[in-house]
């Protein structure tokens, strides 16, 4: 059963959550054809690009928590210039879709990175990351629908692609945020992205990350996710794509329950590389049966 | 490290080119090339 997703005809609803399966090491792991031949996801989420390239967050990076990874990865990437040169070319050979995540740390890097991936064909539309502070007003531009609209005000005018803004958690009103974005001209919202969390090092008594904080993913988020999931559905009338925990087919329909219309799989690819194809799979079963017969 | 297949850029270690991670670059790595102070930390964030 086919998706439409802005513009877009999606083989089914499943897709990865960026920064959670690297198509490029996947393809040395797993062969380029043995991957191509059996994608599991539905489009293809890149791991963010920034402007210039990042090293990421001085090591440790993760921390195994209760049903759950806290991660500060801090984003390394070879930066637009690297990206287009070196792994687009193979990212668009993928058999599906290219969804490009791109972080800017100003409203001017975010419309460099919208103005140079509008001009790739091969590229069918693009998430912004605003898990990040605007560095010239201190502010966490995903936790304020002004900062959001400002964003998008810069930015829309410069690509007719689509826009997903991918949410963060970490905000007061997720739905406020959510509807600043479509009535600034997103064209979909994608969350949740990482809870923001911390671990102690019992050795030192300091914090367990390189970077002192991280992000919380995994099963141990799935709860919130599908409530901020349903309150932005239920906020908005543009696509939501829900995803934080899913581990399962079941845990994908309960967030198409809640009003997605496409699920990403991302911690869970970590312990199972294979886990996209498993939940998309798995789906597929749970959905012929029609919603009233459920079985909890 | 989470993932082992290059995934998750948990596992990284510091060489003078940079970060390897040691799950595709490793586990074996040259120790002329390991970089005990690590390098780059000026250009990371704290962007999880």
């Amino acid at each position: 059963v086919s998706v439409a997703f802005c513009g877009l005809e999606l083989a089914h609803p499943i897709i990865n959550a960026s920064g959670t399966f690297d198509a490029i090491a996947a393809e040395r792991t797993f062969g380029v054809e043995a991957l191509h031949s059996a994608f599991p996801f539905a489009a293809y989420v890149s791991k963010t690009v920034t402007v210039a390239p990042r090293q990421g967050n001085p090591p440790p990076r993760l921390y195994e928590a209760p049903a759950g990874l806290i991660n500060s990865i801090g984003l390394p990437n070879k930066g637009r210039a690297g990206y287009l040169a070196e792994d687009l070319p193979r990212l668009e050979r993928l058999p599906v879709p290219l969804i490009v995540n791109v972080m800017g740390f100003t409203r001017d890097e975010v419309a460099e990175l919208v103005s140079a991936f509008d001009a790739q064909a091969s590229v069918a539309a693009l998430e912004l990351n605003v898990s990040c502070p605007n560095v010239e007003t201190g502010m966490l531009i995903g936790a304020d629908p002004a900062e959001v609209a400002a964003l998008l005000d810069r930015v829309r005018p410069l690509t007719a692609k689509p826009l997903v803004i991918k949410l963060t958690p970490n905000a007061g009103d997720v739905p406020a945020v959510a509807r600043a974005a479509q009535a600034a001209g997103a064209d979909a919202v994608s969350l949740i992205n990482t809870l923001r969390g911390m671990a102690i090092d019992p050795s030192t008594g300091r914090a367990w990350h390189g970077a002192g904080t991280g992000g919380l993913s995994g099963p141990a988020v799935r709860a919130v996710a599908l409530a901020q999931v349903a309150d932005v559905a239920a906020a908005v009338s543009i696509p939501v794509v829900g995803m934080g925990g899913v581990s399962s087919g079941r845990d994908a329909r309960d967030l198409l329950a809640a009003g997605a219309t496409l699920v990403a799989v991302g911690t869970e690819s970590f312990r199972d590389p294979a886990a996209g194809a498993r939940v998309r799979d798995e789906l597929a079963t749970l959905t012929r049966a029609p919603a009233e017969t459920w079985v909890a | 490290m989470a993932c082992g297949f290059g995934a998750c850029f948990g596992c990284v270690v510091p060489t003078r080119a940079g970060y390897v991670r040691l799950c595709l670059e490793g586990p074996v790595l040259e120790a002329n090339d390991l970089d005990a102070v690590p390098t780059g930390h000026a250009a990371a964030g704290v962007t999880p």
